[in-house]
Formats: C-alpha cells, structure tokens, sequence
C-alpha cells in the first residue's frame, strides 16, 4: 500500500493553545477515511496542516512523500473543500467552475456539469447570494469534480438538504469505484456515513485517540440495559464507559474485550443488549468526563 | 502550470480589474467634458480627475489579497504561484492603462483639450518627457501604489486587522517625527528644489525601489499567511 499522508508527533499551537498534539498516523492510497470529532477538536486545525495552509509548529509532515509547504507537485494533487471556503465576490458559479477546470489537472467538465444540475445550481448566481445549502454544494461539485488524488472535505454539506446528501453520497461512491482516490470525509453526521467509511480517526481536544478499520469499530462496544442489579454483573470485570441509571433499571455501555461469550451470558442473564453504533461510540468517547459525571449526579 | 492558473482566475474577474476603472474614469472625464461646453470662458480647465485612476490602483491591490488569497491558496495554489501570478497581472493590467493614458493624452494634446480646453489627460511636467518616458512614469506609479495596496492587505492577511492598525500607527509615528526634523532643520525647500530639479520619469525611476521593497515585503508576509 502507498502511504498518500504520513504524520508523526505533529503538533500545532497558536500561543498557549494547543490544536494538535503529538499526533500520530498514516493515510493509505485509495481508501476513504473518516476524520470524526466534536467542534473545536482539531480537525479542521489537522486538515489545513496536511493542506499546507496552516504551517506545523513541530513534528513531520509528509504527503506524497514529500513536505507540502509551497510544493506543487504535492499540492496540485491535493482537493481541500472546507466549509468555510471564500470565493470572489464578483465570480459566479460558472467562473468558479472555469477556474477550478484550469488548477485541477484531472478536472472533469462533463461530470462537473452534471453534478451542477443534480444539486440545482443557479450557473450566473454570485457566492453571496447562495444560500448556505447552496454554497456547500459548490464546494462538494468542486471536490468531486477535481478527482484529486487526495480529496478532503471538511464538512462539506452544512446546510445542504437530505436529498443533495444522498446524492453527494452516491456520486461520491460511483466516482470513487470508477476514479479510485484516496478521501478523507470530516463530518458530524457519523451515521449517515459509516457505510461509506473504511477507517476512521478520531480526534479529541488535539490529540488523536482512535485510529482503526470501520470494520473492527463496528462491533466494538454495545448497550447493556436490565435491571440495575443484573447489569452491574454482568459488566462486572468489563470496560464500562457510560452508565446511566433509569429508575430501577441501568443502562451500560461496554467496550467488548473479543470475548465471544458475553453474548451468551447476556441471554441468561435476561438483559437486552444493542450494539452500539459508530456515531454513538464517538459520542462516548469524546464526552467530557465532567459533563457524564454532571448528568449522572442529576 | 499554476501561475497560468492564478491568471486564469484573475482574468475571470474583468469587472474589478478593466471595466468598473475605466467605466469611473471615463464618467468623471465626460462630466467635466460636459461642463466645459457648459462654461463658456477661454480659460483652461485643468481637473485631477485622471488621479482616480491611481487611487484605484491602491484600492484594486487591497482588494486582491482580500478577494483572491483565501480562494487560491483553498484551490490548492502554491503561495509562490499566487504571488507570481499577480505580479504578472499587475504588471500586464498597468502597462495597459499606461498605453491608454498616453493615448488618451497624446490625443488631448492634439486636439487642443478636445477641442473644449479641457485638461483632464494632459499635463504639464508630467507629459514632457517623450512618449516612452511618460509610459515608463505612468506604469511605474501605477505599480507602486498597487504593490502599496498589496503591502497593506498582505500585512492585514498575516498579522491580522490589529497588526495592520499597529504598523499603520507606527508609519503615521515616523513620518510626523520625519516631518518634524524637516521643518525643525528648515530643510523643506531644499527638498521641494531637488523634486523640482528632476523630470518626472527620473522620480519616477526613484520609485522602482520602494516597489521592489513593497513587493519583496509582501511576499515575505504572504508565504507565510494562513486562510
């Protein structure tokens, strides 16, 4: 496997703040990521790194192999669309898309244009008079269209609605089986995505905390609820990462060490267990500890 | 490959950089064409209408970096390239409004202020050197106060709206102190002689040096801006 982004103890601040600390990892050709995390994490911070439009205060950066600061070989492979990218006020559209046909060497005119009618784009409107669902969708007829080699996009559909979603999710896939790239999706709407993901990063307060295949993530951790007493045994002895008592009954989710049995023993144990999905994982695991203490002394 | 890209999007944008100038300057020139005719007198009509021009020149290189920084270097353009780019476009666009004001003055010259004693091209000091003279002068004004521009937002770009106040301050700071020493030490004449004892090209080659100082600065700060 080519290694398209390689990381390591890389670390940004601005003044005391620290935005990424010693992070550490590596991004494959050709498989689309997951870059997961709550607002102000980092991830933005981490993709205008690899980008080159931030500069890194320590550590090494690789992309393509080699340091993309003012490098253009690596940086005309490179697509970032973030959500708050500026256009000029006085381009429309289409100027957007001309622009964008003469920087991005593997540009695809016929799929651009297509793209544009199937997310309802007005070609003469100016980017001040887009509305914001709008203004997503140009960025993400951008990405697509660009067929970089490195796709980023930074929540790339603020704003945009269920149908221009779904859309972008399926033209995504299509292109990527067609095109094959390597991407990287940031996004808060985990659930609508996990299928489209193969591995996933997860970042909190700068530093990375998980860094595995989709796959191994799915099955990961699950919900235990029954009554109180009966749950406490059975996690007895597990990793418990969020209890939440109801009345009589608690509810407990667990990070399941690969032992195959604690399925069986929950059916005779007469508790309901739901496995836990990707959205809900990272939710547990970069909730701040005092506002899960908060919640369960109320 | 990506300076023609920076050019590419530049030229895109044909409102800010040919046709809202020319458009201003050449409303401003038929007003007072029109009042002329109105006016009924022998004297001459001088007007420092031409002066927008150069105005706009500033004001175009703040609004470059504002407008096009964040969307190249967001589309991926290395800083260099931008940087590049836009001196190339600087440098194109000037030459151009350079060979109008020459036209346009030579033109004025000849028909007598279009036949209405208006001055609004021509001028004396300014248009005596030859032809080429003239057009060195214009383009390299013209550059100038647009690399000035540059410095200004590119300063704004890398340090933020509080660092551009801070070296905005300290410039006014310096120079009232320098304006200070100068009428302490009476030495303003002197100054206004050497102008004077110069063409105007000759200034205007005086000028290639703070342009190659702004622009180095420029992009001293833009290479290491963030959007």
């Amino acid at each position: 496997m080519k290694k398209v982004v390689e990381v390591n103890q890389l670390d940004k601040s601005y003044g005391e703040f620290k935005a990424i600390e010693d992070i550490n990892f590596m991004i494959e050709e050709n498989k689309i990521y997951g870059l997961l995390g709550r607002n102000g994490a980092g991830k933005t911070t981490l993709m205008k790194l690899i980008t080159a439009q931030e500069f890194p205060t320590g550590g090494e950066l690789k992309v393509f192999g080699a340091n993309p600061e003012e490098n253009r070989s690596v940086l005309s492979r490179i697509c970032f669309i973030k959500e708050s990218q500026k256009y000029p006020d006085n381009f429309s559209v289409h100027d957007i898309l001309k622009v964008s046909k003469s920087l991005f060497p593997n540009w695809d005119e016929e799929f651009a244009y297509s793209l544009i009618k199937g997310f309802n784009l007005p070609l003469k409107r100016k980017p001040k008079k887009l509305s914001r669902g709008m203004h997503s969708a140009v960025g993400v007829v951008i990405g697509l269209a660009s067929r970089a080699p490195l796709t980023i996009f930074d929540e790339p559909y603020l704003g945009l609605d269920a149908v221009s979603r779904s859309l972008f999710y399926d033209k995504l896939m299509k292109d990527y089986s067609e095109h094959p790239r390597t991407v990287i999706l940031s996004t808060h709407l985990i659930d609508e995505v996990s299928n489209l993901l193969e591995h996933i990063l997860v970042i909190d307060k700068g530093r990375l905390i998980i860094n595995d295949e989709a796959e191994n993530l799915r099955g990961i951790a699950y919900t235990v609820t029954g009554q109180a007493a009966r749950v406490e045994a059975f996690v007895k002895n597990k990793e418990v990462i969020d209890r939440e008592p109801f009345g009589g009954l608690l509810s407990a989710t667990v990070i399941q060490n690969k032992n195959s049995l604690d399925q069986n023993q929950a059916a005779t144990s007469g508790i309901e267990i739901s496995p836990l999905s990707l959205q809900q994982l990272v939710v547990h695991l970069t909730k701040e500890k005092s506002t899960r203490e908060g919640a369960v002394a109320q | 490959m990506n300076i023609q890209g920076v050019l590419k999007m530049y030229s895109r944008d044909k409102w800010a950089w040919f046709l809202i100038p020319n458009i201003i300057l050449f409303s401003v020139f038929l007003l007072n064409f029109i009042v002329s005719l109105i006016i009924s007198s022998d004297e001459k009509i001088y007007t420092g209408g031409v002066s927008y021009i150069f105005f706009y020149m500033l004001v175009m290189g703040i609004m470059v970096v504002v407008q096009t920084f964040p969307y190249a270097i967001g589309m991926s353009i290395r800083r260099t390239d931008y940087f590049l780019g836009t001196v190339v476009m600087a440098v194109a666009v000037n030459i151009l409004f350079g060979i109008m004001l020459v036209v346009l003055s030579v033109i004025e010259n000849a028909t007598n202020g279009w036949g209405g004693r208006v001055h609004f091209f021509h001028f004396p000091y300014l248009n005596d050197g030859s032809l080429l003279e003239q057009l060195t002068m214009y383009v390299i004004l013209l550059i100038n106060l647009f690399f000035i521009g540059i410095l200004i937002s590119s300063t704004a770009r890398r340090f933020g709206a509080k660092g551009l106040i801070i070296v905005i301050i300290s410039v006014l700071l310096i120079s009232s102190v320098v304006a200070l020493f100068v009428t302490y030490y009476g030495i303003w004449l002197d100054i206004f002689q050497w102008f004077a004892s110069y063409t105007a090209v000759q200034i205007a080659y005086w000028l290639i040096l703070p342009t190659l100082l702004y622009m180095l600065l420029s992009f001293v700060l833009l290479r290491r801006a963030t959007v």
